[in-house]
């Protein structure tokens, strides 16, 4: 069964309903080679009464998508722990549906700390949420584009590094790295947990009250009727594509004549309250249903980065390049796992990194490589806000030549004529913190975070560091119908 | 027990207990919600509800007995399943009807593109 968040995106208008729940059942009726089939088929859709009145009654897949982006936690705005501003030791694996934006100040396992601006975008999510000036069709499973909206970009600019006081290196650029993401793995489902449970017995005697009304109102009955011979009419159809093309049309104007029936007939126009009752309940269960399916799950993710090294812009006592020589650019091949365990999220990363070239001295092109892990605890949900978010991560890794691919040297106190190299390579280990406060339905989130670590990538001193940060998601701002 | 229609069946009193045996050709039988029958007295109108809860026969089996009413009743359901998403497309939930009196009914919900799918049930009283 293929799950999709569309397969809900009813319209809320009484007319112009959306047919996409039904569409297995309407493609059951074109392909039926019989007409035993054909009529199985078109039994199965008009028994489906839930259905029927969720599709006239729910709310809109905007406000759907909305809840749906709420419930994620699994979303990463923010830079990677290599950026000079940074709230991450460990990546989360999704990326924000349209458009992320984060600023952080504080580096993680940087020397040079300083402030990051970090965008984040997926090409579809844009291309769908500009395409039909819906930003609810930048979300998975609305079917645009859903292959392609895996993949995304992340640009990030190390906003204080033209201008860092340090000693050890003066800086020139502020684009620091590009990453480029892509989701490798649907993963497999698991069961659904209580709350799912809890609402489909919530919602069984109402359903079953649908069920009767359906058998026993008089208008609906006729409807019943009406709407059986409009679909084998449909069905009647040269082709599968034209049958089903018919059904389509057939079906859409049968469920606006229900919408129409719920509110001028004046039997059903007293049932139309708990209906509506019903069709949010279903709805919301259906919701939970995929949300915990899609959340509690495996995932994986692979990202590929180009790091563009800090540059000397001027001789610097003790620095470890001169000016104007550049060191080499990096690339870092990363994966990114998680599993869901609500509300508890495990977060793992595993990375390595090159330098595109090699200089006279270096051990080869390898630079380091370190892997990572996170627990996050999902803490209480706030409507309206989101759930608070208390993460505890810890990495070990191990730099295997020099950070920026240079000896350092430096003058010897007791001859400064003769200099001394500086040995930059070695273990690194790290402890953080993370509280990402929520708000504004998740859009709008502050994380604060305290990182403990052994050493950072130039300087082989302990640290204890705290960074905070501002991200937005984007994906709320843009027009919905 | 006489099936009349998709899902309509004439019933009598000598009919119950009906044992509903829900099946799956699947890994694993889809989550079945408790049902809420609706039993509404032929002569009054009245309806009452009374719910029942699947007992599971294994891995790929669950049972729900509908015990006799104690007036003359039609009886209307819902059977309310939760597909899981690695439930194959051609693998519905299989239903049987047993009678006390041994007559059998047969039924399958397929399922959609949405997790949650309804069977709706007539039992209509002679």
């Amino acid at each position: 069964m293929k799950l999709a968040l569309s397969f809900l995106f009813l319209s809320t208008t009484a007319f112009g309903a959306d047919i996409a729940i039904f569409s297995s059942n309407l493609s059951r009726i074109a392909a039926a080679t019989t007409p035993e089939a054909r009529d199985l088929a078109i039994n199965q859709i008009l028994n489906r009464s839930q259905d029927i009145v969720t599709a006239a009654l729910a709310p809109s897949q905007a406000k759907i998508v909305a809840q749906y982006r709420m419930l994620r936690s699994d979303s990463q705005t923010g830079a990677s722990s290599d950026s000079s501003g940074s709230t991450s030791l460990v990546l989360n694996p999704y990326l924000a549906d349209i458009l992320g934006f984060s600023f952080e100040s504080g580096s993680v396992l940087k020397t040079v700390s300083g402030n990051t601006i970090n965008l984040q975008i997926k090409p579809a999510g844009i291309f769908c949420a500009v395409k039909n000036e819906d930003g609810s069709d930048a979300a998975l499973g609305t079917g645009c584009l859903d292959f392609w909206k895996r993949v995304g970009i992340t640009a990030s600019f190390d906003k204080s590094r033209s201008n860092a006081p340090s000693q050890l290196i003066a800086l020139q650029d502020d684009f620091s790295q590009l990453r480029f993401h892509i989701d490798l793995m649907q993963p497999s489902v698991k069961r659904a947990k209580e709350e799912v449970t809890r609402l489909m017995a919530a919602q069984a005697e109402p359903a079953s009250r649908v069920a009767l009304l359906f058998a026993t109102n008089s208008a609906l009955i006729q409807w019943n009727a009406e709407a059986r011979a409009m679909l084998v009419e449909a069905a009647a159809g040269p082709t599968e594509a034209a049958r089903e093309k018919a059904l389509e049309d057939a079906w859409r104007t049968a469920l606006d004549r229900f919408s129409a029936l719920l509110q001028i007939d004046p039997g059903l126009r007293a049932a139309s309250p708990p209906l509506a009752t019903f069709a949010n309940l279903n709805v919301e269960t259906n919701l939970r249903t995929i949300v915990l399916e899609k959340l509690e799950r495996t995932s994986l993710a692979f990202e590929a980065s180009w790091d563009r090294p800090d540059v000397a812009k001027a001789d610097v006592t003790n620095g470890i390049i001169r000016k104007g020589l550049r060191p080499p650019d990096l690339g870092t091949a990363r994966l990114i796992y998680s599993k869901n365990y609500q509300p508890l999220v495990i977060t793992a990363n595993a990375e390595a990194s090159w330098f595109n070239k090699t200089f006279p001295g270096m051990k080869g092109n390898f630079r380091n490589w370190h892997i990572s892990a996170a627990a996050t605890f999902l803490l209480r949900e706030v409507p309206n806000f989101g759930r608070t978010t208390l993460s505890f991560g810890g990495l070990i890794g191990d730099l295997h030549q020099q950070p920026l691919g240079f000896d350092y040297t430096v003058p010897l106190v007791s001859d400064p004529t003769k200099t001394q190299k500086i040995d930059l390579s070695g273990w690194i280990r790290a402890f953080n913190t993370r509280l990402e406060f929520p708000t504004a339905n998740k859009s709008i989130t502050i994380p604060i975070s305290f990182t403990y670590a052994n050493r950072t990538d130039l300087n082989k001193e302990t640290e204890v560091r705290g960074s905070i940060g501002l991200t937005l998601r984007f994906d709320s701002f843009f027009p919905a119908k | 027990m006489i099936n009349t229609g998709f899902r309509k069946y004439d019933i009598e009193s000598n009919d119950f207990p009906i044992t509903i045996t829900a099946s799956t050709d699947a890994d694993k039988l889809p989550d079945l919600a408790p049902v809420a029958f609706l039993f509404q007295d032929v002569s009054s109108g009245a309806v009452t509800s009374q719910e029942e809860t699947f007992q599971k026969g294994g891995a790929k089996e669950a049972k729900l007995t509908i015990k006799k009413p104690e007036m003359t009743c039609n009886i209307v359901f819902a059977i309310q399943v939760r597909f899981p998403a690695s439930n194959p497309t051609d693998k519905p939930l299989k239903l049987e009807f047993l009678s006390n009196d041994n007559q059998k009914a047969k039924d399958e919900i397929p399922p959609e593109n949405i997790p949650i799918v309804f069977g709706n049930y007539v039992m209509h009283s002679r």
